[in-house]
Order: structure tokens, then C-alpha cells, then sequence
């Protein structure tokens, strides 16, 4: 009798299983088919298929409830699988009811479309509506991140396990990026200005002559923004700035010691440190002194973004026969302009001719949405974009963003650490820095704390000959020091601020940076200085902590003209900075 | 954003046309502080400022903040200061020796008496190898090792896969989704 009940039990649960799976294919087609119609920008389509995927994650979620199921739970090792299998189920249910279907409701409203401004304007309204549908889903998403965590997998077979891993990589990845939409959707209202209207002040900086944070702000305009509606204000160029005699904030004895009080007395050196937040603080103070207007927030962008920009809108010829591309761009306005146009009054002449010819292309609607998103998206990626709010909440949401221009921050799943590069040249060279940067990690203790080696490869690529081709602006002229054609660099290494300092070494030889610390942060800092051709290696070694020795780790670092991947770097423990 | 665009071409302009060098001397960044020796209990740093640090001949305080004489755990934090004359070029050289027992962060700075310059150095003690856990390479995972696996518990397992499937494209879409917000 105990037997027969049994195998019923087994039936129904193996029945149900078969059913749940069927569910479960079902969902799997919804998706497929809710991916199609999204590409197509069938939104309708999309929103009756996020019903369906409801209704065949709600079936398998009823279908795993069941007191059998719920009783057979408790058998050994099937049981675990069981329960495993459950959960999975209710926890695609979740996001199907509370995440996909009232994001896909909202579709149709906030198109990409609607980014794009209509007579200088974007319509904030759908982004307004779409509000609590976008939170909802990201709560959802966050909790089923954390129930996909508390799934216990210790009994499971490998099949179930495989799926449940996949499951929690999926939802973290997956609510990770609804975090960031959140926030993009919560902020970009008050901040585009639809309860009255926003100043913010754009840092245009120059990677030509690098700073921790991008480059010097060579520039600076303010946009105000109304109701979604963008105007151009006040522009300046740095020269337009008095020097301060003392730093216009006060700065931490940190940012004093690592970068000097200029950082807080010169429009040009306000990137110097990595932090965006002190940057925009100290720019907005400056801009307030000379021009009485406080600024609601600080923008920072470079002209590679801008490259990127006229990916979108396409080759923009110019009336002085230039065609202005995404491909030379930054060469153009970094490096040949220079020497193409000497005289500071023609290259004025010339930029605003750029600028107008762009402006054009764009207002006749001259570029794809989807593009222009795309470009910004590689130049916050690339973290040439910045975006600093002085509203406390804002700021707040802003945080740990890509684009709030934070130190990197570690957690359990990477060690992050930073390599910031500041011209000391006082020039233009930077165009011809190649920089590489690499990183490493190794158990070489017997107490199994790793040894961290970050390695940065700067090389001069000008021309043997540069003292004399390159214009005295791009090469400084000696100003400061350097002879023509060779290029100064600070150069900052920034650990989690769980490592400690160990060595340093320079192309193989002891080296003795300035250790420091910026906060909590372990800093080392080097100068280097290359004639053209001249390369250089640095190697700095940090201790971590034990329950960070198989932690991956990965590098952030100063954006420069040119991008390089970073590269993996061997540890020999017998001489890890060797 | 069009005129986002705008302004971004309209101020590369001014961004290439302000020669920095037109500015006043010193807006260029520094690199003046280096550390040699070593930073371990009992052991002696050399830190040095270099020439240009401090204005010459000026008085330099320089203090040091750290743990103090240790022995174990918390240890109370001192500060100890000494004054400097900076040499005719501004420079500076300052030996600090870490106690018998130092352990953590000993934080540096220098101030210039007349020209209120700011150097910092940091020196932490890179922690003795403790040695200790060495005993745990064996692997903590118990294997499941069961000859039979019921068809119910694979069929299972099958849902489970194929939602993992799904659920990457799940992500997709909500990329899309994102792309589209």
C-alpha cells in the first residue's frame, strides 16, 4: 500500500515535471518571440507576449505548489531538486509578472524614438509615466537576484545546478542593468529639467594633455536645460579663469599631497584628481566666482566621444573643404589641427565652422537614435563621460554609476583598481602616449594573501624629429621645463583599499614612487619622462587580503586618445615586481 | 542634445585655441615626493622632497600619524613632529623609523611654513606571511556520488537547463528594453 502510494506520488511529481518543463519551453518560446517583436519594434506584439510568458511562468510556478510536490521536497536527494526546481519556477514568475510585463506595457510610450529632441526639445512625459513600471521591475528583479542566491544547491545534480548558476549569473547581470535604467528613469526628468529649469556646466576636456580624470578642461559652457528643452549659455575658455591663490574649496590634505593645491586654483587642473566629485564641486566654484551663477550639476565630455557622436549623424563636411568624421575626429581636433591651422584667431575660425556644420546636420534630424545612444553609451563605457549632481538625491542616484566618475570600487565578486595618468609636460603631447596598462593576480604567500602587480607601458610614439615638426603648442617649447618632443607623466596607481603598498620597480629597476593614500585608497605615484620613441614599464605590487585571493581583478584607467586593451600580467614570486 | 553637440564643437574650439602655456607658471602638476628603504617594523624609510617642494630655506613641519610602540590589537595612535629647514632649493629629505612593533598605515605630511605647501607620504607595514592557512587545499565540496539518478530528478534537471536558456534570453530582451528606456 506504502508502495503503491508512492509511485502514484512518483507519477504525479514525474507528470507534473514533464509539465512544468513544457511550461517552462513555452516561457522559453515567449521570450524568443518578445525578442523578435522588440527588435522589430513591434510593441503591441511584445506586450501580448509578455502576457503569455506570464501565463507559462504563472503554470509551471502553480504547477511545482502542489502539496505532492511540496511533500516529495523532503525525499532525500530528488528532494533537493525538487525544491531547487521550485524555486527556479516562482522565481521566473516573478520577473515574467512583475518585471517583463509591466516594462513591455510601457514600451510603446518609451521608444527609443522619443530620445531624440523634436524642435530642440525631448518629451519627458513618457519617460515621467514609465517611472513606476521601470521601478517596480527593477525591485523585482533585485529581490529574484537575491532568492536565485538563497537557492540551495548542495544536493542538486549537476543539470539542475548548471541551470540554477545560470539562473543567479542571468539575474545579477539582468538586475544590475535595471538598476542603472532605474536610475536613468528616475533621474532624467528632474535633471532634464521638468519641475523648472537646470544649469549645468560642461567640462570639455582634452586627452591631447591628459588629466586623472579625462583632460585639462581646456573649455567650459553652460547649457540650460527647461522642460527637456536644451540651450546653449555662457562659454569660456580657461584663460577667461583668474588664478585662485588658494584653492577656491578646501581641499583634503589627500588631494593636496597626491596633486597639489592647483587642483583647487586652476580651471585646467580641477581633473587632476580622479574624483569627479571634487572636480565638478571645484569647477562649479570657479565658474560661480568669475560668473555668479551656481550651476545645478557638471558635465564632462572629450572630443573621442564626440567621434563616436558622428558615428550617428555621419560625415559632416566643412567650408574649409575638411570632412569631419568619426573616424578622424580626434586627430583632427587633437592632434592636425594644430599644425594645419597655427594662428589660435584661424583655428577659432575653424572649430566654429565645425561646430556650425554639425549643428546643422543634426537639426535637419540628421541622425539615427539608436546610434547616438549607442555613442554615448561607448564613451561612458570608455569613461569619458562624467556627470556630477549638486542635488544631494540625484547625486545619490548617480553614485556607483558609470558615469559619476567615482574611484573604482571592490566587491566580492572583482578588485578594481586604478591607473591615473596627469600631463606634467605643460602641453599638447599626449596625443603620441601609447599607454598599456596590465594586471595580475598570485597566491605567492604561505598565509594564501594574493600579490597584486599592476604594470603600466607608456611609450612616446612622436617623431624622432618632433622638437622641430610638431608646433611649439603641441610641444610646449620647454615651457615648463621638458625639452621640446619629450612627454612628463604622472602617473597614479590606485589599489582597493584593502591592499597595501609592497614595491616598485622601473624597467626592471627599483623604483621608489611617492606612496600615499587618497582616503582609504593605497596610492602610488610615479613620473616618467620619454624622449621620442622611449618606452617605459612600470610594476607596482600590492598585498590583498586572504578572502580576495581568487577574486578576479580588473584595471580602470585614465582614457587616453587611443584605447588599449589591458593585458594579463604574469606573477613570478620570487621577484613579482621584476 | 543637438545643441549638446554643438556646444561640444563649438568649445573644441576654444579647447585647442587656449595655449595652456598662456596661463601663469605652475598650473602643471608636480611629482615631488619619493620613498625609498622599507617599510617594516624596526625598519627606516627615506622620504625625499624633491627640489621646488617647499620655498628655500623655509621651515617644513613635517609629522607623522601611526600606531605607536606595539605590541597586540588596537593600538592608540600617535603623532609624532619634527621641524625641517627646506634646502636652498626647496628640498627636503626626512628619515622615519617605524617602531619595533609597527603595524598598519603611518600617514606623512609636510607643510611649508611660509608657502603652505602640502607634501604627503604614506607608509603601511606590509604584514608578516602569517603562514597559517596552509591546511585548507583539501576540497571543501561534498561530490554527490549516487550511482542512480532517478528519470524524474533528469527530467527535472531538463526544465531547469532549458529555463537557463530562457533566461538568458530574458536578459537579452531587457537589455533591448534598457536600450529602449
Amino acid at each position: 500500500m506504502v508502495i503503491l502510494l508512492l509511485l502514484l506520488a512518483v507519477a504525479w511529481v514525474g507528470v507534473r515535471g514533464i509539465m512544468t518543463k513544457n511550461a517552462l519551453q513555452e516561457s522559453v518560446g515567449a521570450v524568443d518571440a518578445l525578442k523578435a517583436q522588440l527588435s522589430s519594434g513591434d510593441t503591441s506584439g511584445a506586450a501580448r507576449t509578455a502576457s503569455a510568458l506570464e501565463r507559462s511562468a504563472s503554470r509551471a510556478r502553480s504547477l511545482t505548489s502542489d502539496p505532492v510536490w511540496g511533500a516529495a521536497q523532503f525525499l532525500p536527494v530528488v528532494g533537493t531538486n525538487l525544491s531547487a526546481v521550485r524555486e527556479v519556477s516562482v522565481i521566473v514568475d516573478d520577473v515574467a509578472k512583475d518585471a517583463v510585463k509591466p516594462v513591455a506595457s510601457v514600451l510603446g510610450d518609451v521608444d527609443v524614438h522619443a530620445f531624440k529632441p523634436a524642435n530642440g526639445k525631448v518629451d519627458l512625459a513618457p519617460i515621467v509615466k514609465a517611472q513606476p513600471a521601470v521601478s517596480k521591475a527593477d525591485t523585482t528583479l533585485d529581490a529574484a537576484a537575491r532568492d536565485a542566491d538563497r537557492i540551495d544547491t548542495s544536493g542538486t545534480v549537476s543539470p539542475v545546478t548548471d541551470a540554477v548558476n545560470q539562473l543567479r549569473a542571468s539575474l545579477s547581470s539582468v538586475s544590475a542593468q535595471a538598476d542603472t535604467v532605474n536610475r536613468a528613469v528616475a533621474l532624467a526628468p528632474s535633471m532634464l529639467g521638468v519641475s523648472g529649469a537646470k544649469r549645468y556646466l560642461v567640462l570639455f576636456q582634452n586627452p591631447a594633455e591628459l588629466r586623472a580624470g579625462g583632460g585639462n578642461p581646456g573649455a567650459v559652457a553652460e547649457l540650460t536645460v527647461a522642460d527637456g528643452a536644451i540651450s546653449l549659455g555662457q562659454q569660456a575658455s580657461t584663460s577667461d579663469f583668474p588664478v585662485a591663490d588658494r584653492p577656491v574649496l578646501p581641499l583634503s590634505t589627500d588631494t593636496q599631497g597626491l596633486y597639489g593645491s592647483i587642483t583647487g586654483e586652476y580651471m585646467q587642473d580641477v581633473t587632476l584628481t580622479p574624483r569627479f566629485d571634487t572636480s565638478a564641486q571645484l569647477a562649479r566654484e570657479m565658474w560661480k566666482q568669475k560668473y555668479g551663477q551656481q550651476v545645478d550639476g557638471v558635465i564632462a565630455i572629450d572630443p573621442v566621444t564626440l567621434g563616436y557622436i558622428l558615428g550617428a549623424t555621419g560625415p559632416v563636411p566643412l567650408a574649409t573643404g575638411d570632412t569631419l568624421t568619426s573616424d578622424n575626429a580626434a586627430q583632427l581636433l587633437l592632434s592636425d589641427a594644430y599644425a594645419k591651422y597655427p594662428d589660435p584667431t584661424v583655428q577659432d575660425a575653424f572649430f566654429a565652422s565645425a561646430a556650425s556644420a554639425v549643428f546643422s546636420k543634426v537639426s535637419e534630424g540628421g541622425f539615427d537614435p539608436k546610434a547616438f545612444i549607442a555613442a554615448l553609451g561607448t564613451g561612458v563605457d570608455e569613461g569619458r563621460v562624467h556627470l556630477w549632481s549638486a542635488d544631494a538625491d540625484e547625486q545619490k542616484q548617480l553614485a556607483g554609476t558609470a558615469v559619476s566618475g567615482d574611484l573604482p570600487t571592490s566587491d566580492k565578486e572583482t578588485q578594481r583598481f586604478g591607473v591615473y595618468l596627469n600631463d606634467a609636460t605643460g602641453a599638447k603631447m599626449d596625443y603620441y602616449l601609447d599607454k598599456t596598462v596590465g594586471l595580475g593576480s598570485e597566491v605567492c604567500r604561505k598565509d594564501g594573501r594574493p600579490t597584486w602587480v599592476v604594470e603600466v607601458t607608456l611609450k612616446n610614439t612622436a617623431p624622432a624629429d618632433a622638437a622641430t615638426s610638431l608646433p611649439e603648442y603641441v610641444t610646449g617649447g620647454g615651457e615648463y621645463g621638458v625639452t621640446p618632443g619629450a612627454i612628463r607623466t604622472n602617473v597614479a596607481v590606485y589599489a582597493p583599499t584593502s591592499g597595501v603598498y609592497v614595491q616598485a620597480s622601473q624597467d626592471g629597476k627599483v623604483a621608489s614612487p611617492q606612496t600615499a593614500t587618497d582616503g582609504s585608497y593605497p596610492v602610488a605615484q610615479f613620473q616618467t619622462l620619454l624622449s621620442p620613441g622611449e618606452s617605459t614599464t612600470l610594476k607596482v605590487a600590492f598585498l590583498g587580503p586572504g578572502n580576495a585571493a581568487r577574486t578576479p581583478v580588473d584595471v580602470t584607467s585614465t582614457p587616453g586618445v587611443h584605447v588599449n586593451d589591458t593585458k594579463h600580467v604574469a606573477i613570478g614570486c620570487e621577484d613579482p615586481v621584476g | 542634445m543637438k545643441k549638446i553637440i554643438a556646444a561640444i564643437v563649438l568649445a573644441s574650439a576654444a579647447l585647442i585655441a587656449t595655449p595652456a602655456a598662456a596661463n601663469a607658471a605652475g598650473y602643471v602638476p608636480a611629482s615631488n615626493v619619493s620613498v625609498s628603504g622599507s617599510a617594516v617594523a624596526g625598519g627606516t624609510a627615506t622620504v625625499g622632497f624633491a627640489a621646488g617642494s617647499f620655498t628655500p630655506d623655509e621651515t617644513v613641519t613635517v609629522s607623522v600619524t601611526g600606531a605607536g610602540a606595539a605590541t597586540l590589537g588596537a593600538l592608540p595612535t600617535t603623532t609624532v613632529s619634527k621641524t625641517y629647514v627646506a634646502s636652498s632649493t626647496g628640498a627636503a629629505t626626512v628619515r622615519v623609523t617605524l617602531p619595533a612593533g609597527a603595524s598598519g598605515t603611518y600617514s606623512l605630511t609636510a607643510t611649508g611654513a611660509t608657502s603652505g605647501n602640502v607634501a604627503t607620504t604614506a607608509l603601511t607595514v606590509v604584514p608578516a606571511d602569517g603562514a597559517a592557512a596552509t591546511a585548507a587545499s583539501g576540497n571543501g565540496t561534498l561530490a554527490f556520488t549516487g550511482g542512480t539518478i532517478s528519470a524524474l530528478a533528469l527530467w527535472v534537471a531538463g526544465g531547469a537547463v532549458v529555463l537557463g536558456g530562457g533566461l538568458l534570453a530574458v536578459r537579452t530582451s531587457v537589455r533591448r528594453q534598457r536600450t529602449a528606456a
